[in-house]
C-alpha cells in the first residue's frame, strides 16, 4: 500500500463516478463596486465538479479565476447564484459553517505559497492540524508524513525564507493535504514558479489528488499545467466561455 | 509639487491609520510635557503670588519706624513714605502710619514718681480693640481745645476716669502741658502681633516703666495708648516723638520681574531708607520679613521643582520610548517599500529627506495642536478640588516656555522617528533574510547599552544618596542628580529585555506541545518577531514602573510631610499668644468645644550646661530648645510618630511624675482667697518687711504664683485678700493652694535709701492661717492639710523647720521658722517656701541626639537648665528628634516637675508659653477658628499644617505632577499598546488571511493576538510592578524632603498604596485588553478575499 493510499479518507475511496458532484455553480455573479465603476468580476457562471476530478480554470489574468475560486471555498460571497461544496450551498454558510468548510472540506494552495515566514516548514504544514485539535504525537506522526511525501523531511525545521519557491510550495501542499481535503482549490500554484519547478509541482498535485482521491480545482493560464488537467473551465472577462 | 511631497502625500493617504497613530502619541506625549512645563512654570508663579497674597500682613509688609525727636514730624513721614514707594516699584501698596507721642506726665497717685500716659494714632484701631464705652475720637481736640483721647480700660479703671474726665498732661520733653478728654474706654482684643508696634505692646499699663532721663534707674506706671487722631499729633496739639510706617504690597498678580526686582531692593532697603529719612529723623529702624518669606516660599518651590522634574523626565522617558515604538514599527512597516526604493534607485539621501519631511509634518502638526492641549489639560487639572483650593484654577494662556517646550518635544519625537532609517540600508531580499531569524536578543541587549545605563543608573545613585537632594544652595537643581531616577528607570527597565528571549523560549516549548493554534501563534510572534515583542514589553515596563512609582511617592510624600506636621506641631492643636492672665487663658482654653485633652505647656528656648563637678561652678555653654508639657500616662497630648514605635507614650513615661501632689483646696469657685500672715523676728527687724507670695494651681496643673502686699515683721497678724482673676469667667477648678512663700526684704524709704541698720542675724518666724476661699463675698476656710507640707529656705542653705498648729479660731496655721544673714536680707533672697508640691531634687528629661552631641553628653549625665532658677535635670532617655523639635538641641521635660522645683526654690514663672490641645480631625478645625477670632491666639493646628504641607500653593505641584505621570503612564501603555497591536495585526493581516482561509476562525486569531499581548502584558507588568517597587524603595527616600529641602523628620517610610496601585494597574490592564480587542477585531473585519486578492501588497 502506498503512503498517499495510507493517508486517504477511507469515505473517498467509496466514491464512485456517479456520486452526486462536489461542487455546483449555478449562475454565480459578482461585481465590485457600484455604478459605472462596478466591475463585474463573475457573471452567471455554471459548472459542475465531480468528485475526484483535477479542473484547470483557465483565463487571463482579471478574468475572474481568483473571485471564482474565493467564492467556492467560501472567502467570499457571490452576488447572485449559488454555489454548493460537499453538499452545502456556501452562499447561506454561517461564519462558523464556513470556517468549518475550510477547515474540513476545502484546503487552498496560495500562488505566493502563503507560508507564516516566521514557522518552520513542520510547524506550517501543522497548522491545519492545530486547527482540528489533533493529539500532538498523532500530528507529529502525520506532518513527517506529508513533508515524506512532498520530499521535504530533509527541510523540516527550514523557515520559509530558507527555502527555494519550488519547497515553499511544497510545503504549502503538504499543508493543504494535512486535514485530507475533499476539496482542494490552487490558485496559479506555479505563477511564481519556473517551468520546470512548476510541472514538477503540477504533477505532485496529480499524484496527489489521484493518491488522496481528492477534488482539485486549479487556476492557471499555463497551457503545460492545462494538459494535466482532467478538464478545462475557462473564463473570460468572468463569463464562462469553455466547459 | 515636488516629488518628495507627493508620494509623502500619497503614503500618508495610503497608511493614513498608521501615520495618525503615530501623530497622535506624539502629540499625547508634547501634551503630556509641555503640562509639566505649565507646572513649571505659570504654576510656579502663581503658587509664590498665592502663598505671598495668603501670607500674614506681618510676613509681607514692610515696616519704618522714626524716631522724630524735635524733628519736624509731617516732612521725615512723607520721606520715609516716599522711601518705601521706592523700594515696593511697581506694586500697588496700602500703607498706614502710627505715630506716637513721647510720655506725657500724669496726674500723680501717690507713688514716688508721676505716672506717665502717652497718645497715639492707631490705625485701623477699630480691628484691633472693643470700646468699652464711649467712642473713639472723631476730632483732633472738642470745642473746649481738649484733645480727644480714649483711653485703655487698666488707665481708666487706675484714675477712675470715665468719658468726659479731663486728663491734664506735662511733656517729658518738653514740660509743655496739654489737655486731653477721654472720649472713651477700650479693652485690647484684636491680633497681638499688630499691638507689637504700641510701647506697652498692648498691654495698657506698664507698672515698671522707666522714667525718661533716668536711665531706668527710677520706675513708674505708664498707661496707653491715649487713642488720638492722627490729625491731634500732627497737627501740633500734642508733640510726636515716634512713627511708625507701615506698606503691604498688593502682591496679587504682580509678575515674576516685579516679585525679583522687589526681592533684589529688599536687601538694600534698609540703608536705603535710613539715608532717605537720616537728616529729619534722630534714627530710624527698618523691619521686614517680605525678604525671608519670598525666600522661604522659592526654596519650597524649588523642592518643589525638583520632584516636578524628576516625574518629567520619567514621562520624557516613557514618551520617547512610545515614539521609539513607533519608529521601529513605521519602519517596520515601511521596511519593504524603502528596500524597494532603494533597490530602484533612490538613495539614501531621498528616503531620508522623504522621512524626514514626513517627520517634520508630523513635529510642525504636534508643535500647532500640543499646546493647546496642554492648556486644556493643565486647566482640566487644576480645576479638581485641591488644586482650586490652592488657588491654581487660573487659565495659564499659551506662555513662551510652553510652546517651546512643545517644539523641543516634537523635534526630538521627529528625530526619534528618524532614528530606524538611519540603520544601513539594505536591499529587499537582505531585508527579507533578516526578518526570517531574527535574533532573540534585542540591539540593546547585545550593544549592552542596557548595562552601560545600569552602571550610569548606580553612579547617579549613589550621587543622590551622597549628596542626599538635588536641591541646590540657592534654589538650582543638580542636573545630574535630578536625571538619576530617570536614568534607574531607564536602565531597570532595558535589563528587563534580558528576559524577553526566556520567556518566549519558554512559552515556545509550551507552544509546542499545544494541540491547539491560539496559545502557539502567540508564542511564536513574541519569540520569532522579538523586536515587536521587545518594544511593547519595555513600554509597558516603563509605563506600570513609572505608574507603581509615582503612586508610592505621592502615598510617601504626602503621609511623610503629615508626619513632618505632626512632629513639628506636637499635639493637635497648639495656641499662644493669649493676652490674659494665665488662669483667664485656662479659663478661655477650657471653654473651647471639642478638646479632648489639654495642657499648658512651656515652650522656649534656654540656657543650659552640663552640671558641674563638685566644687566646680556651672558654665553655661548652650541654647536648646525646651517643651514642658503634661507627660503623665493617659493624656494623650502628643502626636506624631515616635523614633521608637507608633507614638510617644512609651517613651513619655520615663520623665513622668510617679506621685500626685495635692494642695489646699479652696472651695466653691472662688474668683479671690484671704489668708492671715504673722511674722517675727528675733531680735527685732524693725526695717525689714515681709513679702509674701501665694502659689495656687488650677485644674489644668497650672500653678500661678500671686504676690501679697508687703507686711510689717511685728508679730502681728495680718489679713490680705489676693484677688485670683480680673473677668467674669470662672476659674478652672478645684483651685489649690500649693505653695506659700516669704521674702524678708529691706524696707527702703520714700527716696531709695535704707532705712537703718539690719541685724547680723535675724530668726524669723512666719505663720500662714486662716486660709479662706471667697466668692460673691462670701469667704470659706480652706483647711491645711497638716501632712503635706514641707518647707525649704532662700537661699538653700539651712533646713527651716515647719511647724503645722491650731489657731484659735481652730483653722490650721503653717509656721515656717528659720534663721538668715543680714546679706541675704539686703540682697533680697532670704526667705522661705512652703510647699505640697512633692520633692523634686533632679528633673528627668529626654534629649534630643544633637543636645548630647553638641554638649557630648550621654544617658544618665545632669545638665543645668536655666528657666529663671537653675533647675539640675537628668538625662533619662534621648530620641532623634522631640515631639514640637523636629531638628537641633532640645529637651523634653514634665511640666509638672519643672514647676515643682520652681515653685520651691521660689520662682514665680508659671511656665506657660501656650497651650497644647488635643482634637479630632473634625473638630480642630473650629477650635482652631475659635481661639483665632474669639482669643485673638495664635493657632497652630497639625491638621492644618499637614494640609498646607501637602495641598498648599507651594508643594501641590508634586501632586500635580505625579497625577499627571500616572494617567500618562496610563494613557502611553494603552495607546502605545494599541499601537503595537494595530501595527503587529495590519503587517500580519495578510498571514491571517490565509490563516482563515486554512479554517481559522476571526475570534480565534483575535484570541491569538490578545494572547499575544497578555503574554508580553504579563512580562511588562511583572518587571515593572518590580522596577516600580525597587524605584519607590531606593529613590523615594532620597526625593521626599521636607518643605526646606532638609531631611524630613521624622524619616520617610516608604508607603506602598496598594490599593490605589491595584486599581491604577487593573484599569491599565482593562484598557489595553479592551484597545487591543477592538483594535484587532476592527483590523480583522475586511474580508479574508479581499486581503488575499491584494496579495503581498500589504
Amino acid at each position: 500500500m502506498s503512503t498517499a493510499r495510507h493517508l486517504a479518507d477511507p469515505q473517498a475511496a467509496l466514491l464512485e463516478v456517479t456520486a452526486p458532484p462536489i461542487v455546483v455553480v449555478d449562475h454565480v455573479g459578482k461585481t465590485y463596486g457600484t455604478g459605472p465603476a462596478a466591475v463585474h468580476a463573475v457573471q452567471d457562471v455554471s459548472f459542475t465538479i465531480q468528485p475526484g476530478e483535477l479542473i484547470a480554470l483557465v483565463g487571463r489574468s482579471g478574468s475572474g479565476k481568483t473571485t471564482l475560486l474565493n467564492m467556492i471555498g467560501g472567502l467570499d460571497r457571490p452576488d447572485a447564484g449559488t454555489v454548493t461544496v460537499d453538499g452545502r450551498e456556501v452562499s447561506t454558510l454561517t461564519e462558523k459553517g464556513l470556517v468549518a468548510l475550510r477547515r474540513d472540506v476545502v484546503s487552498f494552495v496560495f500562488q505566493t505559497f502563503g507560508l507564516v515566514p516566521v514557522l518552520s516548514a513542520t510547524e506550517n504544514v501543522g497548522i491545519p492540524l492545530r486547527l482540528r485539535a489533533l493529539p500532538t504525537d498523532v500530528r507529529e506522526a502525520r506532518v513527517a508524513l506529508l513533508l515524506e511525501l512532498v520530499g521535504l523531511t530533509a527541510h523540516a525545521r527550514q523557515r520559509p525564507g530558507e527555502m527555494s519557491g519550488g519547497q515553499q510550495q511544497r510545503v504549502a501542499i503538504a499543508r493543504a493535504l494535512a486535514n485530507s481535503p475533499r476539496l482542494l482549490i490552487a490558485d496559479e500554484p506555479t505563477g511564481q514558479l519556473d517551468t520546470e519547478t512548476g510541472l514538477a509541482i503540477m504533477a505532485l498535485l496529480r499524484a496527489v489528488v489521484q493518491a488522496e482521491g481528492m477534488t482539485a480545482l486549479i487556476s492557471t493560464h499555463d497551457p503545460l499545467m492545462i494538459q494535466l488537467a482532467d478538464r478545462v473551465v475557462r473564463l473570460a472577462d468572468g463569463k464562462l466561455v469553455e466547459d | 509639487m515636488s516629488w518628495s511631497v507627493r508620494i509623502m502625500w500619497r503614503r500618508a493617504v495610503a497608511q493614513r491609520t498608521i501615520i495618525a497613530t503615530v501623530l497622535a502619541v506624539a502629540i499625547l506625549g508634547s501634551t503630556l510635557l509641555g503640562t509639566f512645563a505649565l507646572l513649571l512654570t505659570s504654576s510656579e508663579q502663581r503658587a509664590l503670588t498665592v502663598t505671598l497674597t495668603r501670607s500674614p500682613p506681618s510676613a509681607t509688609e514692610l515696616e519704618t519706624g522714626l524716631t522724630i525727636g524735635l524733628n519736624e514730624p509731617d516732612a521725615a513721614i512723607a520721606t520715609a513714605h516716599a522711601a518705601l514707594a521706592e523700594v515696593t516699584g511697581d506694586l500697588a501698596t496700602t500703607s498706614s502710619q502710627w505715630v506716637a507721642s513721647p510720655p506725657y506726665e500724669l496726674p500723680r497717685d501717690g507713688g514716688a514718681s508721676a505716672p506717665l500716659g502717652y497718645l497715639a494714632a492707631v490705625p485701623d484701631v477699630e480691628a484691633l480693640a472693643t470700646l468699652r464705652s464711649g467712642t473713639w475720637p472723631v476730632a483732633a481736640t472738642d470745642a473746649a481745645g481738649r484733645v480727644q483721647v480714649t483711653v485703655p480700660s487698666a488707665a481708666a479703671e487706675h484714675f477712675a476716669w470715665s468719658v468726659g474726665s479731663e486728663v491734664p498732661l506735662e511733656s517729658t520733653a518738653t514740660q509743655v502741658a496739654a489737655r486731653a478728654v477721654v472720649v472713651g474706654v477700650y479693652d485690647v482684643t484684636g491680633d497681638r502681633t499688630r499691638w507689637a508696634r504700641d510701647l506697652l505692646d498692648g498691654m495698657g499699663v506698664d507698672p515698671s516703666f522707666p522714667v525718661p532721663g533716668t536711665f531706668g534707674f527710677i520706675l513708674t506706671s505708664a498707661y496707653g495708648p491715649f487713642v488720638a487722631t492722627p490729625e491731634a499729633l500732627l497737627g501740633g496739639g500734642v508733640e510726636v516723638a515716634s512713627a511708625t510706617i507701615v506698606t503691604q504690597p498688593q502682591i496679587a498678580d504682580s509678575s515674576p520681574a516685579a516679585l525679583a526686582s522687589l526681592r533684589a531692593r529688599l536687601d538694600t532697603a534698609g540703608r536705603e531708607i535710613a539715608a532717605a529719612v537720616g537728616p529729619q529723623v534722630t534714627s530710624s529702624t527698618f523691619r521686614s520679613r517680605l525678604a525671608g518669606t519670598i525666600d522661604s516660599a522659592q526654596g519650597q518651590l524649588a523642592v518643589t521643582r525638583v520632584s516636578v522634574v524628576v516625574v518629567g523626565l520619567m514621562l520624557a522617558v516613557l514618551a520617547i520610548t512610545v515614539l521609539l515604538l513607533a519608529a521601529r514599527l513605521l519602519a517596520e512597516r515601511r521596511a519593504t517599500e524603502q528596500s524597494l526604493m532603494a533597490s530602484r534607485g533612490a538613495t539614501g539621501r531621498q528616503v531620508l529627506a522623504l522621512a524626514g519631511l514626513e517627520a517634520l509634518l508630523v513635529a510642525a502638526l504636534t508643535t500647532a495642536v500640543a499646546p493647546v492641549l496642554a492648556r486644556l489639560l493643565y486647566r482640566l487639572t487644576t480645576a479638581q478640588g485641591v488644586f482650586r483650593r490652592a488657588g491654581l484654577d487660573v487659565d495659564p494662556h499659551l506662555p513662551g516656555a510652553l510652546w517651546l517646550t512643545c517644539a523641543a518635544a516634537s523635534l526630538v519625537f521627529a528625530a526619534v522617528l528618524l532614528g530606524p532609517l538611519l540603520r544601513r540600508s539594505t536591499s529587499v531580499v537582505d531585508a527579507e533574510q533578516q526578518q526570517v531569524r531574527q535574533d532573540r536578543r534585542g540591539a540593546v541587549t547585545r550593544s549592552g547599552l542596557d548595562l552601560a545605563l545600569v552602571a550610569l543608573a548606580a553612579v547617579a545613585y549613589w550621587q543622590l544618596r551622597q549628596y542626599r537632594s538635588p536641591v541646590l544652595a540657592g534654589g538650582g537643581i543638580d542636573a545630574v542628580l535630578v536625571a538619576g531616577p530617570a536614568l534607574f528607570l531607564l536602565a531597570g527597565a532595558a535589563v528587563t529585555l534580558r528576559l524577553l528571549p526566556l520567556v518566549a523560549a519558554g512559552a515556545e516549548r509550551l507552544a509546542a506541545r499545544s494541540r491547539r493554534l491560539v496559545l502557539p501563534l502567540a508564542a511564536w510572534e513574541v519569540g520569532r518577531r522579538p523586536g515587536r515583542a521587545s518594544g511593547a514589553v519595555l513600554l509597558l515596563t516603563l509605563a506600570v514602573a513609572v505608574g507603581v512609582f509615582s503612586q508610592s511617592f505621592l502615598a510617601t510624600w504626602r503621609s511623610s510631610q503629615i508626619d513632618q506636621a505632626d512632629v513639628q506641631v506636637g499635639t493637635d492643636l497648639r495656641v499662644d499668644q493669649l493676652a490674659t492672665a494665665p488662669f483667664a487663658q485656662s479659663s478661655a482654653i477650657t471653654a473651647l468645644q471639642g478638646a479632648t485633652a489639654l495642657s499648658p505647656v512651656a515652650a522656649r528656648s534656654v540656657d543650659l550646661g552640663a552640671a558641674p563637678a563638685p566644687g566646680m561652678l556651672p558654665s553655661v555653654s548652650t541654647r536648646a530648645d525646651m517643651v514642658a508639657l503634661d507627660t503623665r500616662p493617659g493624656v494623650d497630648l502628643v502626636r506624631g510618630s515616635a523614633p521608637t514605635g507608633p507614638n510617644w507614650a512609651a517613651m513619655l513615661t520615663t520623665v513622668a511624675p510617679t506621685d500626685v501632689s495635692v494642695g489646699a483646696e479652696l472651695p466653691g469657685t472662688p474668683t479671690a482667697l484671704r489668708l492671715t500672715m504673722t511674722a517675727t523676728a528675733e531680735p527685732a527687724a524693725p526695717t525689714t518687711r515681709l513679702l509674701g507670695s501665694v502659689v495656687v494651681q488650677d485644674a489644668r496643673g497650672l500653678r500661678v504664683t500671686f504676690r501679697l502686699p508687703a507686711v510689717e515683721v511685728d508679730g502681728a497678724a495680718h489679713t490680705v485678700t489676693v484677688p485670683l482673676t480680673t473677668t467674669d469667667a470662672p476659674l478652672v477648678g478645684p483651685l489649690r493652694v500649693v505653695g506659700l512663700g516669704s521674702q524678708l526684704i529691706e524696707q527702703l524709704d520714700p527716696t531709695g535709701a535704707t532705712a537703718g541698720q539690719l541685724p547680723d542675724h535675724v530668726d524669723l518666724g512666719v505663720t500662714v492661717s486662716d486660709l479662706r476661699s471667697v466668692q460673691d463675698g462670701v469667704e470659706t476656710p480652706a483647711p491645711f492639710d497638716p501632712a503635706a507640707w514641707r518647707a525649704q529656705s532662700l537661699p538653700d542653705r539651712w533646713d527651716p523647720a515647719v511647724e503645722v498648729g491650731v489657731t484659735s479660731d481652730d483653722a490650721l496655721a503653717l509656721t515656717t521658722r528659720g534663721t538668715m544673714s543680714s546679706l541675704d536680707i539686703s540682697t533680697g533672697t532670704a526667705g522661705f517656701t512652703m510647699t505640697t508640691l512633692g520633692p523634686v531634687t533632679v528633673v528627668p528629661v529626654i534629649a534630643s541626639d544633637a543636645l548630647l552631641d553638641e554638649l557630648g553628653l550621654e544617658i544618665g549625665d545632669r545638665i543645668l537648665v536655666d528657666v529663671g532658677i537653675s533647675v539640675t535635670a537628668e538625662i533619662t532617655a534621648s530620641a532623634p528628634y522631640l515631639p514640637s523639635m523636629p531638628r537641633g538641641p532640645g529637651f523634653l521635660v514634665d511640666r509638672d516637675l519643672l514647676t515643682r522645683t520652681l515653685v520651691a526654690a521660689g520662682g514665680t514663672d508659671p511656665m506657660l508659653d501656650e497651650w497644647w490641645v488635643a482634637a479630632d480631625a473634625d473638630a480642630a478645625p473650629t477650635l482652631a477658628s475659635t481661639a483665632r477670632t474669639e482669643l485673638h491666639a495664635t493657632a497652630t493646628s497639625r491638621y492644618e499644617l499637614g494640609e498646607s504641607l501637602t495641598d498648599g500653593p507651594l508643594p501641590i505641584g508634586v501632586q500635580a505632577a505625579l497625577w499627571t505621570v500616572a494617567a500618562a503612564s496610563l494613557l502611553l501603555a494603552v495607546a502605545g499598546f494599541a499601537m503595537s497591536a494595530t501595527i503587529s495585526v495590519r503587517l500580519r493581516r495578510l498571514e491571517f488571511a490565509r490563516l482563515e482561509a486554512l479554517g481559522a476562525s476571526r475570534p480565534g486569531l483575535v484570541r491569538a493576538v490578545l494572547a499575544e499581548h497578555t503574554l508580553l502584558g504579563a512580562l511588562g507588568v511583572s518587571a515593572g510592578v518590580v522596577l516600580g517597587a525597587l524605584l519607590g524603595r531606593l529613590v523615594v527616600p532620597l526625593l521626599t524632603v521636607a518643605a526646606d529641602g532638609a531631611r524630613p523628620v521624622p524619616a520617610v517610610v516608604v508607603h506602598w498604596p496598594w490599593a490605589a496601585e491595584g486599581a491604577l494597574l487593573t484599569l491599565m490592564v482593562t484598557l489595553i485588553c479592551v484597545a487591543v480587542t477592538s483594535t484587532t477585531v476592527a483590523l480583522l473585519r475586511p474580508t479574508t478575499s479581499s486581503l488575499l486578492r491584494l496579495g503581498d501588497d500589504r
